[in-house]
């Protein structure tokens, strides 16, 4: 533990080490810990309390399939924590010139960038391919709080506006290389740090005939981000007799129609080949011990705009960088 | 920054919902229009909605018409609605660009198939339609086809002090965008789409170059009105985007009964069929090679996606 001394009010209090940023507990200024300078510092309120999450998360598991029929009754919540996950956000105005024989071109690209300004859980990955919201975001009140986990940043801010910098590179190159073959660069990049934001997270553990289940609910949409859930018996011996079904169709289609045109042993391994891969997705279901899924939304419902920055995500590897520290407040 | 007071509408004193990135907030009980960007002032007006009560018939109407859902229809139950005016920048954009790509096309002659590649180039010019919406996100359900639809035909509207609020009133979600953001917002979007529009309508596969210039003749801030349903139906719950004006349902999600399932895992197994067929074709004539693959592939993937729809949980359907 570090002490800390508020610039704004003057009150002491206590901090972990290695963090960078904190808020103070009494008056919500939020500063660095080193510069002391004040930190533009915005919060999401839960819209979605823990019984609407549950009740959303249930009826979201609901009409998935093959779930069984006493799910409803039988389920029951383990564990809920609130995580309040921070994130640097940005607006980006990039530009790309390209010259060519038949003269200039000019690109443009305007995108809203959410970083996780966190690493540590185990459901990073889920965050970087999360579509976060920046609807109805507040300024910063610890107050707000209420018995969520916050959790101070660990990934500096310049680090983040790099990656988001990357992000709209790659995005304009893509869009100038794709309209132009000639000479293409960079002749405008504006990166605009809009603040950190604590975004609210639920976790939710449920049991189901001595199983747990984990899950995420986005706390301020309501959108399901990961679910974990049962597959009946039915449904399972109606995907196994499905999948048995495609494969002997296909073998004996593949045969008949080897023999006609060129021989029932190369058409057999075809139908037998092609329809094991087409039958992969009810295969997989059917031997799965819990289910996973998530809900969909539209690609652009996202201030991330599209998978590839997820790709990028990837390969930047970000999300290795620091031991996790999480402290209530 | 972390003071935050209460903000108050100008006209009748009732608290608004005030966030930090507000450009203006119509007030839900009176209609009046607060501003907070001076610089951001420009002229609003009002798509008028429906009442909920019309919303909710057209909703039972499409229900007992739709073959699907019709033999369902006792069993459906509404547990939601709500409708909101949502902030859209639709403007007028005069685009003028010059293009220079190539096609490649198959040509199959003397029975031989080929792939040729032909240059094209062209100009264009035209005042477009675009519409954005005048937030960060798009974030509610059947908001992007709610765009979408404004763009193409824009329906009447009127300015919000001709209007009696009282009948018409709905909550109006926040703006966040300034003009000067949405204009560069607005040029982005008219690039990409007539990058789009002259690579479909000339069959491109790429371009050599492209270059669009565009001016924005005209701007306006539109409230757009948007209706969420959600219906409960077994256990699930699923929701129905509808336009406010015109009762027309943007984006609606259905369960998927079980007699569709078998369905698309028949179809699945023809396919297959069809995509061995033509693999078998491929090694007796050995011609041809690029075709069969092509073929064979759309088939398999056409398959595959069936497959996968046989364990999907909701049917997705949206406006055109």
């Amino acid at each position: 533990m570090e002490q800390a001394k508020c610039p704004n009010c003057g009150a002491n209090f206590n901090v972990l080490e290695n963090i960078l940023f904190t808020t103070c507990p009494y008056c919500g200024y939020t500063f660095n810990l080193k510069t002391l300078q004040e930190w533009v510092h915005y919060f999401f309120p839960i819209y979605i309390n823990y019984n609407s999450a549950w009740i959303k998360l249930r009826s979201f598991i609901s009409r998935r399939y093959g779930v069984p029929y006493d799910f409803n009754e039988s389920s029951y919540i383990k564990n809920v924590m609130l995580h309040y996950i921070p994130l640097h956000v940005f607006h980006v105005e990039a530009e790309a010139t390209c010259q060519s024989d038949m003269g200039k071109a000019v690109y443009h690209k305007i995108l809203d960038i959410a970083i996780p300004a966190y690493s540590g859980f185990w459901f990073d990955s889920i965050l970087n391919s999360h579509k976060f919201s920046i609807r109805g975001k507040i300024f910063f009140k610890p107050t707000l709080l209420e018995k969520g986990k916050y959790y101070p940043p660990n990934i500096q801010s310049d680090y983040a506006k790099n990656i988001a910098q990357n992000i709209a590179n790659s995005l304009i190159m893509k869009e100038a290389n794709e309209s132009c073959k000639g000479y293409s660069q960079i002749s405008k990049m504006d990166v605009k740090y809009i603040g950190l934001i604590h975004y609210p997270i639920w976790e939710i553990y449920y049991i189901y005939r001595n199983e747990i289940y984990k899950n995420l609910i986005d706390g301020t949409n309501g959108k399901v981000m990961f679910v974990e859930y049962p597959l009946s018996r039915e449904a399972r011996s109606f995907l196994l007799s499905s999948s048995l079904f495609l494969i002997l169709f296909c073998s004996l289609g593949g045969l008949i129609i080897g023999s006609l045109i060129i021989s029932s042993i190369l058409g057999l391994i075809f139908g037998f080949i092609s329809s094991i891969i087409v039958s992969s997705p009810l295969l997989s279901t059917a031997f799965s011990l819990k289910i996973r899924g998530y809900e969909e939304i539209s690609k652009k419902d996202s201030i991330i705009p599209s998978e590839e920055i997820m790709d990028l995500f990837k390969e930047l590897s970000i999300f290795k960088i620091k031991t996790p520290i999480v402290f209530d407040i | 920054m972390t003071q935050e007071s209460i903000v108050k509408c100008n006209n009748c004193s009732a608290p608004l919902e005030y966030t930090p990135e507000s450009i203006f907030i119509i007030c839900s009980y009176c209609g009046n229009v607060n501003w907070f960007l001076e610089e951001s002032k420009t002229q609003i007006f009002v798509i008028p909605s429906k009442n909920e009560g019309e919303i909710i018939n057209a909703f039972w109407d499409r229900m007992r018409k739709d073959k699907d859902m019709k033999k369902v229809v006792n069993e459906l139950e509404i547990v939601d609605t709500y409708g909101v005016y949502v902030p859209i920048f639709l403007s007028k954009i005069d685009v003028s660009s010059l293009w220079n790509g190539i096609e490649r096309k198959t040509i199959i002659k003397n029975g031989k198939t080929k792939v040729v590649t032909i240059k094209k180039s062209g100009k264009f010019s035209d005042e477009i339609l675009i519409s954005i919406p005048a937030r960060r996100v798009i974030e509610e359900f059947g908001l992007e086809e709610l765009i979408e639809k404004i763009s193409n035909n824009p329906p009447n509207h009127i300015n919000i002090e001709e209007i009696n609020w009282n009948e018409i009133k709905l909550q109006v979600l926040n703006s966040e965008i300034s003009i000067n953001e949405a204009s560069s917002k607005l040029i982005d979007k008219a690039e990409d789409n007539i990058r789009k529009r002259i690579k479909k309508e000339n069959n491109l596969s790429e371009f050599i170059f492209y270059s669009c210039d565009s001016k924005i003749k005209e701007m306006k801030l539109l409230l757009a009105p948007l209706w969420i349903i959600s219906y409960k139906y077994k256990k699930g719950i699923y929701n129905i985007a509808i336009s406010g004006n015109d009762l027309t349902f943007l984006k609606t999600t259905e369960p998927v009964f079980f007699y569709q399932r078998i369905f698309q895992l028949f179809g699945s197994a023809l396919a297959t069929l069809a995509g061995i067929g033509l693999l078998s074709l491929m090694f007796k004539v050995r011609e041809d090679i690029t075709f069969f693959i092509i073929a064979c592939i759309a088939c398999f993937s056409f398959a595959y996606s069936l497959s996968r729809k046989t364990i999907s949980d909701v049917r997705i359907e949206r406006w055109k």
